[in-house]
């Protein structure tokens, strides 16, 4: 088996702390894969040691039949690493140039400069450009090698809601063109719009990998949380788009794969119901859940 | 690699500091101390002939010990991890910093070295001027590998520090600044190879072998800093 990258059993320990703590991820070639997890949910790490950046405790990585090491270095992977910034006293132009003569075979300058829509500031100094550009040049020296991987970590972190639309762009113009691709985020939005499936990790773990759309309708849902006294979590489990009910006492709290739904039956059959609260996905909140039924 | 080899040139020429400290503060050092004083002696050479070789090697120096010290910024914005994505081997990095540091310290060595000649601060055959530069060049391999050495002690913002204070130390040590003739203060130069390198140098000047016991004491620091900077390059890089 020799397409696609093959992740498992990867494990890597900081003394105590189990930051990836076996780890198995399949990815066929051409896939848009999204690893989404909280701060510390061992993305980067996990990242780190796919790239050979990390030397992981135990586990495997073949990306296309070669090691990280293998893959990065003969281009095969083109990464955008979470921290980092330029060295100084050259052009954007000149940089790339400078990472290009690196590889084996790198795509054409112009190329990637248009790619990268950076084409406007290629002959601008890199300790001139700001937070924005500079991370829009870091994502053309992932294109540099020309790569059939494209490893990204937390993109667009850094980046103001008009480069990050930018980004995108200029992203779904190279995975169209059949490339893989595997992008850290703690962004939902991230990962619903851009990928075509979702790993989700938490605690060092995977707590979830599915399509898109499936992983969405678990963590994604809505909460609403009402005061109703006398409330039967069993009758409200009934109610439509409502998956699942609690009782605190006089509050009740239902979460939601459809809240619209579920508000206009919970008014029509509780006119009692009041202090109705909706609230948006909480991420951090669906890892813990998820987190605690796979280590039960 | 021959691009990468062109852009990490144009980087360091493009930095203020290197116009500065490579041919503008020994330049003008040699014309307000040196050129005027062909009368004066220190040592077995005139006080001009000697702040040409003392200038061209401090300028020389600078670049030599700034090339390596720039790993130490490289690794503070994240970029060896960027280069370490690429083909790029720990190896050829070092290696093409050290170049760096050699290309860019021909320039200011050879203006000094002119300046002299211009002067009249050494009237000597072409061959003795070909002499002077090969024994600055030769003599800096130490400090070539303690360029280095720093680049991966050093953070980046502690790196220019240590590399003022090394140079102010390692120069008043060595007899760049004045000849040092006798006494503890001449032992104590002797064992370092900067000042061998200077006394190459003039004696290069004078159509003097420099002797093996300068030649010993360069190459045996050589190889002890290279060792220790090839063992903190293992220890940064050491993929943890």
């Amino acid at each position: 088996m020799t397409g696609g990258i093959q992740i498992s059993g990867l494990r890597k320990h900081y003394g105590e702390v189990r930051a990836v703590d076996g780890v198995d991820i399949d990815i066929a070639a051409g896939e848009v894969v999204a690893l989404l997890g909280p701060n510390g949910a061992g993305k980067s790490t996990t990242i780190d040691m796919l790239l050979g950046l990390t030397r992981p405790d135990a586990g495997q990585i073949s990306i296309f039949g070669m090691t990280p090491e293998q893959a990065t270095a003969s281009g095969a992977v083109g990464a955008m690493l979470q921290t980092g910034s330029l060295i100084q006293g050259l052009t954007v132009r000149e940089l790339i140039e400078m990472l290009a003569a690196l590889y084996p075979k790198a795509m054409p300058v112009d190329d990637v400069l248009k790619r990268a829509r950076i084409d406007d500031i290629a002959n601008r100094r890199s300790e001139k450009l700001s937070g924005g550009q500079t991370q829009r040049v870091r994502f053309a020296m992932a294109l540099v090698p020309d790569p059939d991987v494209l490893v990204l970590d937390e993109p667009t972190v850094a980046m103001d809601v008009e480069t990050r639309h930018a980004f995108w762009g200029s992203m779904r113009e190279f995975a169209t063109s059949g490339r893989t691709v595997l992008f850290a985020t703690h962004y939902l939005d991230e990962a619903d719009s851009f990928a075509d499936r979702i790993v989700l990790i938490s605690q060092g773990v995977i707590v979830a990998d599915g399509p898109t759309t499936e992983i969405k309708a678990t963590v994604g849902g809505r909460t609403i949380r009402a005061t109703l006294p006398g409330a039967d979590a069993t009758a409200l489990e009934l109610l439509p788009g409502v998956s699942k009910a609690e009782v605190r006492g006089d509050s009740v709290l239902l979460h939601c794969s459809d809240s619209d739904a579920a508000v206009r039956a919970l008014l029509a059959g509780y006119p009692a119901a009041r202090d109705l609260e909706i609230s948006g996905a909480d991420l951090e909140q669906a890892f813990l859940t998820l987190t605690e039924v796979t280590t039960r | 690699m021959s691009t990468y080899f062109k852009m990490e040139i144009l980087r360091t020429v493009r930095n203020g500091r290197y116009l500065i400290f490579t041919f503008l503060v020994p330049m003008i050092l040699f014309l307000v101390i040196g050129a005027p004083n062909k009368g004066q002696r220190a040592g077995a050479v005139t006080l001009a002939a000697y702040y040409m070789t003392s200038m061209a090697l401090y300028g020389a120096m600078a670049a030599v010990m700034t090339a390596g010290g720039r790993i130490a910024m490289e690794r503070a914005v994240g970029w060896h991890r960027q280069l370490r994505l690429t083909g790029l081997s720990g190896r050829s990095y070092i290696m093409s910093k050290i170049l760096t540091g050699y290309a860019t310290a021909l320039p200011g060595m050879i203006l000094i070295l002119a300046a002299g000649a211009l002067t009249h601060s050494a009237n000597i055959s072409p061959l003795r001027w070909l002499g002077i530069g090969a024994a600055i060049l030769i003599g800096l391999a130490p400090m070539a590998a303690l360029g280095v050495l720093i680049g991966y002690l050093a953070t980046g913002e502690s790196m220019q520090q240590i590399t003022g204070l090394l140079f102010l130390f390692l120069s008043l040590l060595s007899g760049i600044w004045f000849s040092i003739n006798n006494g503890w203060f001449l032992r104590v130069a002797e064992a370092s190879p900067l000042y061998w390198a200077g006394q190459a140098a003039r004696d290069a000047m004078q159509g003097i072998w420099v002797g093996w016991h300068g030649v010993a004491i360069i190459a045996i620091w050589t190889v002890v800093l290279a060792r220790l900077a090839m063992r903190c390059y293992q220890r940064a890089t050491a993929r943890a």
